[in-house]
């Protein structure tokens, strides 16, 4: 039997859509030919054709007066024809198909199915691994923000306002602090369980949850989160994949009930037979970076700033900014501030340089400049992005060098910064902050000296 | 059943007198507006026009489905309307239509709204659907047939 698809849709999509989803069914039926179509209705897209099916099919029929994605046929023979025609001529084009003189869609024969699948099976572990560690990252900031903002403004009251005993102790510091508290210790489960999630799905974010929540309460932090996450959720993947036998009345209890149960005991049970020696290792790491800051400085500075400003906000940028969060939640106030003043610096030094030398800019580009000013106050990396795409060769180096200016003072000077986000925003917090805006200051300057030196001037006009 | 909900006896009218396209759009969108539904009939109008201008939702084999999903509309209504001499409603094969839905969604409406609306539409391409359609002589015999989806 010959395997046809098709794609119905109109604008209002309520009506037509269906009417030529069942049209080409029945055709079909009536053909001889097996038929699946997707539906873009104002329901939005159901039934999509996924690239298995697009790989398998002998053609595709495209009935729709709205724009859907067509790429993905390439290398198919597919018809394309108004929404209308699918309705009233639906046995002609089903017959036109199964004649086989329909011209094939021309185009590079990545046909998002083929591509589509190749990358899934060829996607590198690596790649895989960074997807599932990042699904989890992603999650997990919006909590560690949030917490740290929040415990940071209850300093302004005092940094021991949060303590009864204290004579700074004062109740509305107190409440705010529990809430940024709370927020922040969401982010070992939450990071577990996103990383799960990732890979197998919900079930896999319920068992994450719980190993993360265990890693939390038992001190294995931040590496027993990521193993947790990866554990339940490849985990997740087999039981899922083991209880496909099961009889489909016993469908609603396993998602609900046969599932969760084995892999939260499964997963529980391991993380707390594996707390002592994982927390173990991870207080090491964390003595070991915390040390590095006191025993040399200037390395540790030297890496998180150009760590920070190689990718601006990337993979690389992130995995910096992670490690700061990750220590400030560990009340490491120190490391942080060496890895926001290295975020802060690359777009100062793009807007000092614009203020100072605007012949080296063209127009927009220097307005582009100021606007980094304002980006860079506030903590948005990704301000520099367009100046370095430009010329990345001469431009990251000196993005590079000017955050590990800012981030290696910060070390030195022993500048706290007891939030994750925010870039001046939080200079109340910061302490001392003077201190800490002339390290950044300094960064910048001998980045913008360095980036006009090196530029060449733009023919004004 | 949430087809039902989509239907009232009060904006059927199995008996329609216009010949014309025009015609019948002006008592389809009359009967909706004397029914209650529509919260500016004149919006609604255009919107359905507006689509005509599209394409035609005349579509041959005897049915008429004009709609519009407009902030016009207080709440989702299908009207059914029938002619027995048929009138032109510019479907591309030249046929008479003799069976009319004019649809009328609301700009927020919900999923099932939406649902009930797919199920409806898809079940007009079935031949036996719309015979039994045709030979439906009152309101509650439509209703009646309706049920069965």
């Amino acid at each position: 039997m010959k395997k046809l698809l098709g794609v119905t849709g109109c604008p209002t999509g309520i009506a037509h859509t269906y009417m030529a989803e069942e049209a080409l069914k029945e055709a079909a039926e009536k053909l001889g030919a097996e038929m699946k179509v997707e539906t873009n209705g104002a329901v939005g897209v159901e039934n999509e054709l996924t690239a298995e099916d697009i790989a398998e099919c002998d053609g595709i029929i495209v009935a729709c007066d709205k724009n859907v994605d067509m790429d993905r046929f390439n290398g198919k023979p597919v018809i394309e024809v108004p929404v209308s025609d699918g309705i009233s001529k639906a046995e002609e084009l089903v017959q036109k198909m199964l004649d086989g003189n329909v011209s094939v869609r021309g185009g590079e024969v990545k046909a998002a199915g083929s591509e589509k699948k190749a990358e899934e099976g060829k996607d590198s572990i690596g790649h895989q691994i960074y997807k599932h560690l990042m699904n989890g990252v992603s999650h997990m900031l919006p909590f560690v923000v949030a917490g740290g903002v929040l415990t940071a403004i209850s300093f302004l009251w005092g940094i021991y306002s949060a303590d009864p005993t204290n004579a700074q102790y004062n109740e509305i510091a107190a409440t705010i602090k529990t809430v940024g508290g709370t927020s922040m210790g969401m982010m070992v489960p939450v990071l577990a369980a996103f990383i799960a999630q990732s890979i197998g799905d919900r079930p896999g974010m319920i068992a994450g949850f719980v190993g993360g929540m265990i890693a939390n309460t038992t001190g294995s932090g931040f590496i027993g989160a990521i193993i947790a996450g990866f554990f339940a959720g490849y985990l997740c993947k087999f039981v899922v994949n083991a209880l496909k036998g099961l009889p489909r009345q016993l469908e609603g209890l396993k998602s609900i009930f046969f599932i969760p149960i084995i892999t939260v005991a499964i997963v529980g049970i391991l993380m707390q037979i594996t707390a002592g020696p994982v927390s173990g290792i991870n207080k090491g790491m964390m003595d070991f970076l915390a040390g590095l800051q006191n025993s040399s400085p200037i390395i540790l500075g030297l890496a998180v700033g150009c760590m920070s400003a190689f990718d601006m906000g990337g993979p690389i940028n992130k995995a910096a900014y992670v490690t700061g969060t990750t220590l400030l939640a560990q009340g490491n106030f120190y490391f942080m501030a060496g890895v926001s003043a290295a975020c802060i610096t690359p777009p100062l030094i793009i807007a000092l340089a614009a203020t100072f030398a605007p012949k080296k800019f063209t127009k927009s580009d220097r307005a582009a400049g100021l606007v980094n000013y304002v980006l860079g106050f506030t903590h948005i990396t990704e301000g520099a992005i367009p100046f370095a795409a430009k010329d990345p060769v001469r431009v990251l180096p000196i993005l590079m060098a000017g955050s590990s200016i800012s981030a290696i003072l910060s070390y030195v000077m022993k500048v706290q910064v007891p939030a994750p986000h925010g870039g001046f925003l939080i200079l109340p917090l910061v302490h001392p902050a003077v201190t800490w805006v002339l390290c950044i200051l300094a960064g910048s300057v001998v980045g913008a000296v360095l980036y006009v030196l090196t530029a060449k001037d733009v023919e004004q006009k | 059943m949430e087809i039902m909900e989509l239907f009232d006896e009060s904006t059927m009218n199995l008996n329609l007198q216009g010949e014309t396209k025009d015609q019948i759009i002006e008592e389809m969108v009359t009967l909706l507006d004397e029914g209650g539904v529509l919260a500016d009939k004149d919006d609604y109008k255009k919107a359905i026009y507006a689509r005509e201008e599209q394409s035609s939702t005349g579509l041959g084999f005897d049915i008429a489905i004009p709609h519009a999903k407009t902030a016009a509309v207080k709440t989702a209504r299908v009207a059914f309307g029938k002619s027995d001499k048929g009138f032109d409603f510019g479907a591309e094969d030249g046929t008479k239509a003799h069976l009319i839905f004019m649809i009328a969604a609301t700009d927020t409406d919900s999923n099932l709204h939406l649902q009930a609306l797919a199920t409806l539409s898809r079940n007009l391409i079935k031949a036996d659907f719309r015979a039994k359609l045709l030979a439906a002589n009152t309101a509650g015999e439509v209703m009646d047939v309706l049920k069965t989806l």
